[in-house]
Parts: structure tokens; C-alpha cells; sequence
């Protein structure tokens, strides 16, 4: 009654919707042959998820206490219900007297019983709940101080859902799960203590089938598990195939593509029928199972009991309390049942989480002298990276930049351009070598005092989700109103910006239409030039724009650049020939650098690289 | 239009065979606490130790029974549901497969998806839940109440005041609950999204030094969701306990007055026991009743969903009697004053003329959004014009065999879409049978080749969902291979060389331009230097068109055109 397993299997399903399915995982679980590791290892976890539910602990221990409270009056009402009959023998044999008194202790009981256990579940409610919460932020917390080498070399989506679905799925195997199954074992217990203080020979008959309702429940969760597992792999393809072609269906069309894809559904859509008709058949026999169960202990104790009660020994209504115990007794078994299948998927989801919780933290700068305002000089010495220790990437890296100098790095597509910029802004740190600003070691200084120095703008252009104006404020929060819309004429903001509705305060939103992605990186220009740095680092800041939006915002940029120290990443290279000093980079290696006239010079890569630009195809 | 029902025809015999079996089941069910009834009243009253064995042995039977029984009908149940959620998937799938791309617009990817898997999935819960409970619930309840009168009508009472009682309040938390799990849902979604903006932005975030803020944004959803979580989860665990209160309370109130009917003779012992058992057998019932209930709420709300999909149908139709185009016939494209709009209120193309002889190149430039895509999309009729033709080789397009037009079509889009699969299975989408040779060479031209060569696997690389195994510039190379096999007579690139580096981008002209001698060829592009040397140039601003003509042309008459080239090319203008 509490948790179907249709309902339990739904839920499996939703979660597993948001999850991308070609994304793959960091650590996968490890199986374990050996039981008794197994064990081990399943307790470890346990243990590992409560030291995470710690602040609500509190919480978990009134659950526990309730649970055994209400389990025990629960236990106690089939009791009296008995004590009740026995005053019911027949015509004129009625004793009113008693059975009043027995029923009002009765009542109490299943009052106190009900009150209990909705203690319990609001308990656990809570301790589930904020356990949840408190794991997600932590969660978020690290993914705030762990290194970007983590973040990069993650799938965020996989990120994603371990933060939301993981998080889901262990708190509702082992947290609520915990408590179902203390429940279940109390009432198990209970029951067979109960019935054995009542009576032994009766109490047999159901000892004896208990071990066979175990086995069955034990056989259906682990049938069960496998049956998920297959469908929720076949869900995850049927979806990811329909994603697939029905985002790329205009393509289908323009290929006369249609025949094919619709065969290959077919083929798709019948092995998952296959994996889900097995699921559907098996989640929904626990029920018959239960029932099956709850018959067999019914009837046995029912047979044991009407022997018994002839030879005198028992009387009808020790026999009425048997078979009340012998209608819930299965209950306890299915649930049990569906909560180890949920165990088990939550022991995965705590191992993905924990890999995540478990990783190594940036190196602390707490004890380290925060940087003032720095005028702009950059020193580069004898610098050498690389993202893997077996793949060299920069290697003896030397610069000398003077403050108000520009410097372009172009290159081909992937030629690690950002690399450098994630070296200078320190979302990396060398493999060896030192970069000093105004004399400055990037190591010796605190994080956030070094990147304050520091203006970025991405070919990204990341806003989130807040106004216009919270967006433009968002590296100077103290900005007011005047400072905003200055920088916003300057920059061209201003003229799109008024034409919305909503003026400053239009919504930016994910995807949203309402901006185009010109107005945005203009949007990033001001944000940053609000901030007044000292450097500026523009990441192929508008290769993702359209012409004549560029114009406006090259605009932008001139006026940006004028007294900072600059560096530009581009392909576009009209754009960077008057740069002081043109970095050029070929498989994550600086091969030439000079000025642009230094470089055509040379007849090199960067000669190559210009020309081909101008190059006549009719040649 | 959609019906439910016209699926369900298929599955006749397991709807009939599914509840009559369950019908059987929910029979045993009921004759158990009344044959343990027997064995008290009679068997133990009487001293009948061979009674009592031969009805334990008749109600073991009646169990094994029972449980065959549901096993029938779970199997019935399985296979009607996921069947129908199989076929309405396929007919489904088929149905989009229909679609032009004006009904592609109409829904997004994910939107497509639901349907198609969630919403069927509801329609097969509610199917199933149907075939297993519509025989069993109304007999278990009205079963339990005849029997309970038959036994004692006056005692019955107890049962038509409780259950109207337990079905309102099972009822009521379940509507109270839904909707605050919805909203449970919205807010999951915002935990979510600021999560992802956290991912994607970790540069922007810790360029800025916004770790702080941004926990307490995140925080602030967090609490939010969990809120919404322990509020819902107070509500719905009320359910239980409060079931087990009323039945508990309604057993009691048996016991009292069935104590008072036994005393003047009205009812036995015995009598009672069974009398309190059906009290929880049609609890139970119940609380069934109640998840039908809400099941077909939702199944209503999925199938409208499901319905919107069916209604659509494809806008481009074929005309009954339509002309062949050979597949080996040379290429002329003309635009006679065409207008079209993608939603009827705004053009995106006005008034558009312009002729392309067989083998020449058209170039078309513009900023985002001034319809460059949408002259495309006319010629394999993508869509259709709002006014005006679009002829090739001077027929209509509209009076060409689809199929045939879109043959003749070498199409590369501008969102380089790769499909799960092998290279070779990717490259051969226009022609089943290609050979190596013509993949090879449409490789060679589409400057694809040398990394191609590098894969391990050369043709038979796997291609990851989405092409997420290729960079950008790679993909975009292999959807122009992809294009070019099966040698079309137009060839259409739809900004198609954006993510390639000049260098590369200058060599795929010239091998274009040298190998595919006779073919049309339309290149959109927002780089001036991609299309200058096009016999035709077509300036795009804003829908209207700016200019026609050749480069020299348009660097004397068109000021957008130019001002574009200078921006790009500045050492000429300066």
C-alpha cells in the first residue's frame, strides 16, 4: 500500500530521462565477486551516506524510536482484537462489560499506533529531505573548488545527473529505504515474538513459512533488478535514437531518409517492447506473490488453529489474532523486496556521488598575500604544461609583455590556443615555469586577487539567468544605475537594450530568443569594461557573430583595448595585424612569434596562414 | 485521428482473457477468509479434524489457483500495454517521418521525445492497470459487501458508512499532493539549471570571483525544492497512517456491534472474524480505486499530447500526376518573385528574382536573420513560397516528384549533424550502395581525407550519437562528403565552412570548384572571401535584398556588400 512497485518503477523511469545516455561515467561500480567484500563494501557506503545526513541525525533517531513505538502498538492490536472475540462467544454469551474495556484499550492503541507512525514518516521526511539537500550543496560547493581540470574533463550532463538523479536515488534507497526496512524487521520480528508468546504450535506453522517468503521476495528483487536495468538500458536508447532523428529530421528529409529511419525505430522500439514487457510482467507479480503468501500462513495458521481450538487448547479469538497477523504478514516481505532492489540501485548512485565529493580540492591559497591593482606587466619564464603527463603541450614558454602592449596567438582550429589563457588566468596551474604580473609569482598570491586583474571575454557568451542589468553588474555588484548606462553607450548596449520592453530589466533566459548572440557578447563587453582591468583577454570573442554585428562590436573592443594590456585569441587575421606581438601556435606548441610584418618576413606557418586567406580559387 | 482505441483491437483476446482470469483470482481471494470461517464454526464445533484437513487442502488449491490465475493475467496485462505502447510508438515515429519542416517548427526535439516515449508510457500504465484491476476491484468491493450482508445486513452498515469515508480521503491527499509534486518538479529544474549555468560558466564565474554568490544562488533553489519535498511528503504520509486508523476504528466498531448482534442470536463467532477481514479487503480496494482515478486523469492529459502529434499533417503535398527530374539532367534554378514567411505575418524573403545557369555558382551573404537559410530551404522544397515559384530547369519545383527533387539535391545544413553509426553507413545516406572509391573521393573534396585516414578504423569508426567523437570543423567536413556521394546536379552548403580555418576553408573552394564542374552550387556564407568568385552574388539584409550581382559589381553598387568585405578585409579599405 505504501509504495507500489509500478510507482517505484515509474519514478525509475522519469530519473532516468533527464540522463544523458552517451555520456560516460567517471568511475563505474566496481563488481565484486566475493560476497563477503560485497558486504563490506555495501556497509561502507552506508556508512560513508549517513556521515553525509550527520547535521539531521536527530531527525533519524526519533524515526527509529517512532518506527519501534508504532510497530509495537501495531503488533498489539490484533492481540486485543482477539481478547475482544473471546468475549463474543455466542447467543447470550456476550460480556459486555469486558469487551468495553478491551475495546477502549484497543482504541487506544490503534490511535497511539497511527499517531506513531506518521511520526515516522514525517521524520524520515525530513531527514531524507534535508539530508538531500545538504548533499546537493556540498555538492555544488565542490564543484566550486575543485580544480577546472575536473570540471573540463567531465561530461557535465554526467555532473548534472549525479547531482540531481544520484542524489534522488540514494536518498530514497538507503535513507527512506533504511527506514522501511527497520520497519520491516521490527514488524517481522514482532510478529513471530508476538506469535510465539501467544501460542508455539501456531506460531511453527508460520515460522515455517517465513524462510519461503524470503526466498521469494529475495528471488523477485534480484529478477526485478536485472529487468530494470534491461529496460532502463533500452529507454535510454529508444530516446536517444528519437532525440537523434527528430532533431536532425529536417536532415532526414532532405536524404529521402525516411524508409530507413523508420525501420530502424521499428527495430529499436521492439527490443525495448521486449525488455519492458518482461519488467511490466515481473514488477507486478509481487503483489499476486504477497497475496500467495498471505494465503499459505492464513490457511496454515487457520488449520493448526481450528486443531488446536477443538482439543480446547486455543480459543477462537487467539485464532482471530493469528490470522490478522497472517493477512499483513507478507507486507513486510514485499516491501522488502522492492526496497532491496532499491538498494541496490543506490549503492551505484553513492559510489558516482562520492567519486565526485571525494575529488581533490584546488590547493589552498588561505595563508597566501592578496595582489593590488596591477598596471599590466606580464612576465612568462621558462614555462612548460601539459593537460596529461605523457602529451607535452607548452614547452620552455618565455614572454616579456609591457603594460598597454597587445598580443594576438592565432592558429589553427585546436592548436591550444586557450591553453595559454587558462595558464594566465590560473584555471590551470604549470607543470613548471612561473608567470609574474608587476612582479607578482601567480602561485605566491591568492586566486581571486590575481584574476581580479583580469578582464575575459569567451567566444561562450555566458549571461545566466537574472536581468540585463544583474547580469551587467556582475562583476562590480556596487555599480550604480549612472555607471551602468554609461558604460552601456559607450559600448552600443544602450540603443538595443532600450527598444526592450523591459528595458534593464528583460530577463535574460537559457536558449532565449529575445537576445541575439551579437547583443550578448556586447552585453559581456560592458560587464567587463564596468569592471576596469588592467589586462584583457578576448577568447575568439566573436567568431560566433554575425558580420555586421562584428563591426559593432569590434567597436566595442577598440574602445576597450585602448591603455590595457590585451590578449586576443582569433582566426579571423585581419583582425589582429596590428597586435605588438603575434604568438603563432601549431599543436599546442608556439612555433613563430614577432610582429605581423616580422612574420611574413619569415616566410613561415604564419605567412602560409595569412595568405591562404586571399588565396583566389580560380587560381 | 488518434484512438486508444483502434490499438487496442489488435489485443481483443488478452483484454477479454486478462480480467476474466483476475475475476478468478479476486474469487479465490474472497472464498479464503470464508472457508477459514467454515473451518471454526463448523469444523471446530462439530470436532471434525477430517473437515477441517479437507477445507486447509481446498484452500491451499484455491491459493495455488489464485496465484496462476494473476500470473495469467499479469502476462495478458504485459503484453496488451507494452504492445499497444509499441505500436502507437511506431505509427508515431512513422507519422513525423511525414512531417516538412514547417511541423518540425511547430514542436521542439525534447517536446517530440516526451510524446513519444513518456506520454505513450502513461497510456500503457493506464492500460495495464486497467486490464488487471477492472474485473478485480469492483468485484472485491461489492463481493465483500454482499457477502458481509448476506451474512448480517444490519452489521453491513458499517461498511456503506466506511467506504465512502476512506475513498474521500484517499481521494483528497492524492489531489492535494499531484499538483505540489508538479511544482516539486518545476523547482528540481531550477536546482538544475543553475547547476548547468555553474558548468558551463566556471570560467566566467571564477574569472569574476563569484564562488560566493553563486552558492547562494544555488543554495537558495536548493531550499526552495526542499521545501516543496517535505511539504509534499508530510502530506501524502498522512495516507497510510490514516488508513490504518479508520480501518482499525471501523474493526472495533464491528466488534462492539457485532458483540451486540451475537448476543441475541443475529451472528456467530466466527461470522465476525470474516466480517473484519473484508473491512481490509475492500481497504485495499480502495485505495486502487483512487490510483485508477488519478491514472486516468493523467492518461487524459498524455493522450490530448499524443493527439496534437497525430493532428499535424505534412503542408508540402505532391501533385497526383507530378514530372520526373533524371537524375543526370544539368541544373537550372530560377527565382521568380518570391515571397514566403515562415508563419504568415512577416516575410523572411520579399519579392526574390534571379536565374542560375546548369554549373553555375551562387553565392549568398548576410547577417543572421536576413533570410539566407530561407532561399535555400525553397529549392528542395523544405517549404514552400508564400507567393511566386521557384523553378528548376523551368519546371515548378511544387509539380516534381518529391522524392526525385530531393535526389537531385546535394543538401549541407547548417547544424553539421552526424547519426549513431559508422563513418561509411553516415557517408552513404544518399545512396545505400556507394562505393569506396565515390565515398573516398567525396572525402578527398570535402578535405575530410586525412583525418579520415588517421581513424583506426577508417570507414567503419564509430560515430558517437550527435557526432560528439568529431570536432566541429571535422563534422562540418564530413556532412559536405556526405552531400557529394551519390553526385547530385545542385549542391547546396548552408554556412557549412564556418568552423574552418581559413587555410582549410580556401582549399575546399578550390577542390570544389575543380571537381565538381556542371554541378549548381549555392554556398551561403557570412565570409566574403567564401563567395567572391561566384557567378552570382546575393546580398541579403533583413529579407529584402540588398544586391545582385558579381563581386566587382557589388563592391561598386552595393554599400552593404562592400561594407561587409572591408570589415573583413581591411588593409583594401584602409
Amino acid at each position: 500500500m505504501k509504495k507500489t512497485d509500478k510507482e517505484l518503477l515509474n519514478r525509475r523511469k522519469n530519473k532516468i530521462d533527464i540522463i544523458d545516455d552517451n555520456v560516460p561515467m567517471i568511475t563505474k561500480a566496481t563488481s565484486v565477486t566475493s560476497k563477503k567484500v560485497k558486504f563490506k563494501k555495501a556497509f561502507q557506503t552506508i556508512g560513508k551516506t549517513l556521515k553525509y545526513g550527520k547535521p539531521y541525525h536527530k531527525y533519524l533517531y526519533l524515526a527509529i524510536l517512532a518506527i519501534i513505538i508504532s510497530t509495537i502498538f501495531e503488533l498489539l492490536v490484533p492481540i486485543y482484537i482477539g481478547k475482544c472475540i473471546d468475549n463474543i462467544i455466542g447467543i447470550g454469551n456476550v460480556d459486555f462489560n469486558n469487551l468495553w474495556q478491551t475495546a477502549l484499550v484497543l482504541v487506544g492503541f490503534i490511535i497511539i499506533s497511527a499517531l506513531f507512525s506518521w511520526l515516522t514518516n514525517y521524520w524520515t521526511n525530513l531527514y531524507c529531505f534535508k539530508s538531500a539537500e545538504y548533499l546537493r550543496t556540498i555538492f555544488f560547493n565542490k564543484i566550486n573548488s575543485v580544480p577546472l581540470k575536473f570540471i573540463d574533463t567531465n561530461q557535465h550532463g554526467d555532473l548534472l545527473s549525479r547531482m540531481i538523479n544520484d542524489v534522488d536515488i540514494l536518498t530514497d534507497g538507503i535513507l527512506q529505504g533504511l527506514s522501511s526496512i527497520i520497519n520491516g524487521i521490527v514488524t517481522i520480528i514482532g510478529t513471530l515474538v508476538c506469535m510465539f508468546i501467544l501460542n508455539v504450535p501456531m506460531a511453527l506453522v508460520v515460522a515455517f513459512i517465513t524462510p519461503l517468503s524470503l526466498f521469494l521476495s529475495l528471488y523477485i528483487a534480484k529478477k526485478a533488478y536485472k529487468m530494470f536495468a534491461a529496460q532502463a538500458k533500452n529507454e535510454g536508447e529508444i530516446n536517444g535514437y528519437l532525440e537523434e532523428f527528430i532533431s536532425g529530421g529536417r536532415i532526414v528529409k532532405a536524404f529521402n531518409y525516411e524508409k530507413q529511419a523508420v525501420d530502424d525505430f521499428e527495430k529499436i522500439n521492439s527490443e525495448y517492447y521486449k525488455a519492458s514487457e518482461s519488467a511490466e510482467f515481473f514488477s507486478n507479480i509481487a503483489n499476486p506473490a504477497t497475496r500467495f503468501i498471505n494465503g499459505l500462513v492464513y490457511v496454515g495458521v487457520g488449520c493448526a488453529g481450528t486443531l488446536l481450538a477443538i482439543n480446547n487448547t486455543v480459543s477462537i479469538g487467539l485464532i482471530s489474532s493469528f490470522l490478522n497477523y497472517a493477512n499483513t504478514f507478507g507486507r513486510p516481505f514485499n516491501e522488502l523486496s522492492v526496497e532491496i532492489t532499491e538498494l541496490q540501485a543506490a549503492f551505484a548512485s553513492a559510489d558516482r556521488i562520492f567519486a565526485v565529493l571525494e575529488a581533490e580540492d584546488e590547493k589552498s591559497d588561505e595563508n597566501l598575500p592578496e595582489m593590488g591593482k596591477a598596471d599590466g606587466n606580464i612576465i612568462v619564464k621558462n614555462a612548460y604544461f601539459s593537460y596529461v603527463p605523457k602529451v607535452k603541450l607548452i614547452k620552455d614558454f618565455n614572454l616579456d609583455v609591457k603594460k598597454g602592449q597587445k598580443i594576438a596567438i592565432v592558429g589553427p582550429t585546436g592548436c591550444g590556443k586557450t591553453t595559454f589563457i587558462n595558464l594566465l588566468m590560473r584555471f590551470y596551474d604549470l607543470t613548471d615555469g612561473t608567470i609574474m604580473l608587476d612582479g607578482n609569482v601567480i602561485t605566491q598570491v591568492k586566486r581571486n586577487s590575481w584574476r581580479k586583474n583580469f578582464g575575459m571575454v569567451l567566444q561562450d557568451t555566458w549571461l545566466f539567468s537574472a536581468t540585463i542589468k544583474e547580469n551587467l553588474a556582475y562583476g562590480c555588484p556596487n555599480a550604480t544605475d549612472e555607471d551602468i548606462i554609461k558604460i552601456c553607450k559607450l559600448t552600443g548596449v544602450h540603443d538595443f537594450v532600450e527598444k526592450l520592453p523591459s528595458g534593464y530589466n528583460t530577463m535574460v533566459t537559457e536558449g532565449g530568443n529575445n537576445i541575439s548572440q551579437g547583443q550578448r557578447q556586447l552585453i559581456c563587453i560592458a560587464r567587463i569594461m564596468l569592471m576596469e582591468p588592467s589586462i584583457l583577454i578576448l577568447d575568439e570573442a566573436t567568431s560566433n557573430i554575425d558580420t555586421r554585428s562584428e563591426i559593432k562590436i569590434q567597436k566595442a573592443f577598440d574602445l576597450m583595448m585602448e591603455g590595457r594590456t590585451t590578449f586576443i585569441v582569433a582566426h579571423r587575421l585581419s583582425t589582429i595585424k596590428n597586435a605588438d606581438l603575434i604568438l603563432v601556435m601549431n599543436k599546442g606548441n608556439i612555433i613563430e612569434q614577432g610582429t605581423h610584418i616580422e612574420l611574413l618576413q619569415k616566410h613561415g606557418f604564419y605567412y602560409h596562414l595569412y595568405n591562404s586567406q586571399f588565396e583566389k580559387v580560380t587560381d | 485521428m488518434f484512438k486508444i482505441k483502434s490499438y487496442l483491437r489488435k489485443y481483443t483476446k488478452f483484454i477479454v482473457v486478462g480480467p476474466f482470469f483476475k475475476f478468478l483470482e479476486a474469487v479465490t481471494d474472497i472464498l479464503n477468509p470464508f472457508l477459514v470461517s467454515l473451518m471454526i464454526d463448523v469444523g471446530v464445533a462439530e470436532g471434525n479434524v477430517q473437515y477441517i484437513f479437507t477445507l486447509t487442502a481446498i484452500v491451499i488449491m484455491n491459493n495455488i489457483l489464485g496465484i496462476i490465475f494473476a500470473l495469467i493475467c499479469n502476462k495478458c496485462s504485459a503484453l496488451t500495454s507494452e504492445g499497444v505502447g509499441r505500436d502507437i510508438r511506431s505509427s508515431m515515429f512513422k507519422h513525423i517521418n511525414t512531417f516538412s519542416h514547417k511541423e518540425f517548427d511547430r514542436f521542439t526535439t525534447m517536446s517530440l521525445t516526451n510524446r513519444c516515449v513518456h506520454d505513450v508510457d502513461q497510456i500503457q500504465t493506464a492500460i495495464g492497470l486497467t486490464i488487471r484491476q477492472v474485473s478485480r476491484v469492483p468485484f472485491l468491493i461489492i463481493g465483500a459487501t454482499v457477502m458481509s450482508m448476506i451474512i448480517d445486513l444490519q452489521l453491513s452498515i458499517i461498511f456503506l458508512i466506511l467506504m465512502p469515508i476512506l475513498f474521500i480521503a484517499i481521494y483528497s491527499i492524492m489531489r492535494i499532493t499531484n499538483p505540489i509534486y508538479v511544482e516539486s518538479k518545476t523547482r528540481l529544474d531550477n536546482v538544475s539549471n543553475v547547476t548547468r549555468e555553474n558548468l558551463s560558466g566556471i570560467r566566467v564565474v571564477r574569472a569574476f570571483n563569484k564562488q560566493e554568490h553563486e552558492k547562494h544562488r544555488f543554495s537558495k533553489a536548493n531550499t526552495a525544492l526542499s521545501k516543496c519535498n517535505i511539504k509534499v511528503g508530510i502530506i501524502s504520509s498522512i495516507l497510510h497512517p490514516l488508513l490504518f486508523l479508520v480501518i482499525n476504528l471501523a474493526t472495533v466498531a464491528i466488534i462492539w456491534f457485532g458483540g451486540i448482534r451475537v448476543e441475541v442470536g443475529g451472528l456467530s463467532q466466527g461470522n465476525v472474524i470474516a466480517f473484519i477481514n473484508y473491512v481490509s479487503q475492500i481497504s485495499i480496494a480502495l485505495v486502487v480505486v483512487a490510483r485508477i482515478i488519478i491514472t486516468y486523469t493523467k492518461t487524459g492529459a498524455s493522450t490530448k499530447r499524443i493527439n496534437e502529434v497525430f493532428k499535424l499533417e505534412n503542408s508540402i503535398k505532391e501533385e497526383k500526376t507530378c514530372e520526373h527530374l533524371p537524375p543526370t539532367t544539368p541544373a537550372s534554378i530560377e527565382f521568380k518573385n518570391v515571397n514566403f514567411s515562415y508563419t504568415g505575418t512577416k516575410d523572411v524573403i520579399r519579392n526574390l528574382s534571379f536565374k542560375l545557369e546548369p554549373g553555375q555558382t551562387l553565392g549568398i551573404i548576410g547577417g543572421t536573420g536576413s533570410g539566407k537559410s530561407s532561399i535555400v530551404n525553397l529549392i528542395p522544397r523544405f517549404y514552400d513560397t508564400t507567393s511566386g515559384e521557384v523553378l528548376i530547369n523551368g519546371v515548378n519545383v511544387k509539380n516534381y516528384n518529391i522524392k526525385e527533387l530531393r535526389e537531385y539535391v546535394g543538401f549541407v545544413p547548417q547544424n553539421a549533424t552526424l547519426f549513431k553509426g559508422t563513418l561509411r553507413e553516415n557517408l552513404s545516406w544518399r545512396k545505400e550502395d556507394a562505393s569506396d572509391f565515390e565515398i573516398i573521393k567525396a572525402l578527398k573534396i570535402s578535405q575530410s581525407i586525412d583525418f579520415v585516414r588517421e581513424l583506426p578504423d577508417f570507414l567503419e569508426h564509430k560515430v558517437e550519437r550527435g557526432g560528439t567523437n568529431f570536432s566541429g570543423g571535422q563534422k562540418q567536413r564530413l556532412t559536405i562528403a556526405r552531400a557529394l556521394v551519390g553526385k547530385p546536379k545542385i549542391l547546396i552548403m548552408d554556412a557549412s565552412s564556418s568552423a574552418l580555418d581559413f587555410a582549410t576553408d580556401a582549399s575546399l573552394r578550390k577542390a570544389i570548384y575543380q571537381n565538381l564542374k556542371g554541378i549548381t552550387t549555392i554556398i551561403v556564407s557570412q565570409r566574403t572571401n567564401s563567395i567572391k568568385n561566384c557567378d552570382l552574388i546575393i546580398t541579403m539584409d533583413n529579407g529584402e535584398v540588398a544586391g545582385i550581382g558579381t563581386h566587382e559589381k557589388l563592391m561598386k553598387n552595393c554599400p552593404i556588400y562592400a561594407e561587409i568585405y572591408y570589415s573583413q578585409n581591411k588593409e583594401k579599405g584602409e
